[in-house]
């Protein structure tokens, strides 16, 4: 069974429009999704997760219909969420937000439970701080707290609104691990701005773009699709659609059409990224 | 070990049935008062001890070092028999606060004050009373209040079940505390209570209404139209009890009985699980 079907699903706030027609299949393994910031990705996270319905279009999550309130609430049962900006109740400790939403998840078994806090608490390496006040925590601890919770109950299905961001590069390594050890036998969906992230995580990637799926396949064939767009050379090629100076020197050039003779070099995801996107990306990286 | 620090060694049986309680107490306090001094006894007595004794001993001092300290709402919900998780889920009402009955204190005392003025200021309080419980039941649960929001939505717990637990317990405490100040009203009993009936209507037609809207906007129309109702009857009658005579309760009674029915419908209270976008 495939845990998330997206079929052709849109959504629009008033007269803006979010979702445009997106469609995902993902299983099981870490599955990434890609875009500049306004291209839908927490309004579609949000539908994965339950709490929001599509104007249109099909949404099947581990073989339920979310649009149903009984099978919705099966779906919550086997579901993990890490919204955007999760919030905290003031004067919480981590062990008393993870157990808060814990009773919220159906347990109400008071030992159980807490031997399930402390479970999830150890996973993201957070034991030694857990009666600690969340407001006391940096910002990098309270990414784990919300991440301990999303993992309460062994969730068949896990979605992660941008996991990484504001985390500093060791972090994020550590992230990226937890994740990976997420995603052996269940199906994570996450949202991100850092192709690296993409790259080194994910067995599935899809780039939305303006409320729609540009693409969807695995990290290498989206590589592939800038195989010969990418080349080097003394100048900064006027056919280029982005091109920077790297370190050596050299002119590292992006776009459609190399010109003739040019040393053409083995892209990065970011690159096919960027030609995917288009300018606009390109606007918003700089 | 070179240093050894003690000359003897307590034997194997005595050790086992130290870990067992099996000693005599002056034989008890002798081995511990050598354990505390000997390694290699120390060692001894892990070994004796069985495995599950030590996990549970463990989870026992984990449980009493992180489990989570019950605030004073929680203590009294669980002497009044209420669940400790359910406690726990109302505990983190922002409405339940301290702070919040502390300001609820704060609004009645000056509708009291007020109310010494004669009939015009007992209204000043009657008008009030119905508003603040819709106040309360308005920032108790719900994306603009709650910090948990989302995540309490992704949850299998019932939103509208979280949204009515919440509601009664902010009804009973902001009730219960205008009820106290209804008794010091220099007004007959029938005016002094003549707030109860409109506080259940109001809150009910709040809930009704979050059903499609976010509940702050639900209560600012509410209230609106209840003050612009109250005041609309002085004006046309002269009389400063007009809203709250048999036409203006009957109206009540019927506009909770209303909200009522429409809440029971099972679609209406699915809506509650989901997010709230306009």
């Amino acid at each position: 069974m495939t845990a998330v079907v997206v079929d052709e699903v849109t959504k629009s706030f008033g007269r803006t429009p979010a979702l445009a027609g997106v469609s995902l299949v993902a299983g099981t393994g870490v599955t990434g999704l890609l875009g500049p910031n306004g291209a839908g990705k927490t309004t579609l996270l949000r539908m994965l997760a339950t709490v929001l319905a599509p104007d249109a279009g099909r949404i099947r999550l581990l073989g339920h219909d979310p649009g149903k309130p009984d099978e919705r609430l099966e779906i919550r049962r086997r579901l993990g969420y890490l919204p955007q900006e999760p919030g905290f109740h003031r004067g919480f400790t981590a062990f008393e937000f993870v157990d808060y939403v814990a009773i919220l998840k159906e347990m109400t078994d008071r030992h159980a439970r807490h031997d399930e806090v402390r479970r999830v608490l150890d996973l993201v390496g957070l034991t030694t701080v857990s009666g600690k006040k969340i407001r006391a925590l940096s910002g990098g601890m309270r990414r784990r707290v919300g991440l301990a919770q999303a993992l309460l109950g062994e969730p068949d299905l896990v979605v992660l609104d941008e996991p990484t961001v504001g985390l500093d590069p060791e972090q994020r390594l550590r992230f990226r691990e937890m994740i990976s050890r997420i995603g052996e036998g269940r199906s994570v969906i996450l949202s991100t701005h850092q192709t690296e992230d993409v790259a080194a995580l994910c067995g599935t990637v899809a780039v939305i773009h303006a409320g729609r799926t540009v693409f969807d396949g695995t990290p290498a064939q989206l590589i592939e699709q800038a195989a010969g767009r990418v080349w080097l050379a003394r100048e900064r090629s006027p056919d280029a659609r982005l091109a920077w100076r790297t370190g050596t020197g050299e002119h590292r050039n992006i776009g459609d059409s190399p010109p003739a003779g040019v040393e053409l070099v083995a892209p990065t995801i970011e690159d096919a990224y960027l030609l995917l996107i288009g300018d606009e990306s390109v606007a918003v990286a700089a | 070990m070179s240093a050894e620090p003690t000359a003897w060694h307590a034997d194997t049986a005595t050790l086992s049935r130290y870990a067992r309680d099996d000693l005599a107490p002056a034989a008890a306090a002798s081995v511990e008062a050598h354990l505390l001094a000997c390694a290699r006894c120390r060692a001894g007595v892990a070994a004796a001890v069985p495995a599950p004794r030590l996990d549970a001993i463990w989870a026992a001092v984990a449980e009493a070092v992180d489990s989570p300290r019950m605030t004073l709402t929680e203590h009294l919900l669980v002497r009044l028999r209420v669940p400790d998780h359910t406690a726990r889920l109302l505990a983190a009402t922002p409405s339940l606060t301290t702070a919040w009955l502390l300001s609820v204190t704060v609004a009645l005392v000056f509708a009291l004050l007020a109310a010494q003025s004669g009939p015009r200021g007992v209204l000043v309080f009657l008008a009030l009373a119905p508003v603040l419980p819709v106040a309360g039941v308005a920032v108790a649960y719900g994306r603009d209040t709650d910090p948990t929001y989302d995540v309490a939505l992704a949850a299998p717990y019932s939103a509208f079940r979280l949204v009515l637990l919440r509601t009664a317990a902010v009804l009973l405490t902001t009730m219960a505390l205008v009820g106290l100040a209804a008794l010091l009203l220099p007004a007959a009993p029938a005016v002094a209570g003549a707030w109860l009936l409109p506080a259940l209507a109001l809150t009910g037609t709040t809930l009704a209404l979050s059903v499609r809207v976010r509940a702050p906007a639900a209560a600012g129309a509410v209230v609106a139209l209840w003050l612009g109702a109250v005041f609309a009857a002085v004006g046309a009658t002269g009389s400063p009890y007009a809203a709250f005579g048999a036409v203006g309760q009957t109206a009540c009674l019927a506009a909770l009985l209303i909200s009522i029915a429409f809440l029971s419908g099972l679609h209406r209270q699915a809506a509650f699980d989901l997010r709230r976008e306009s």
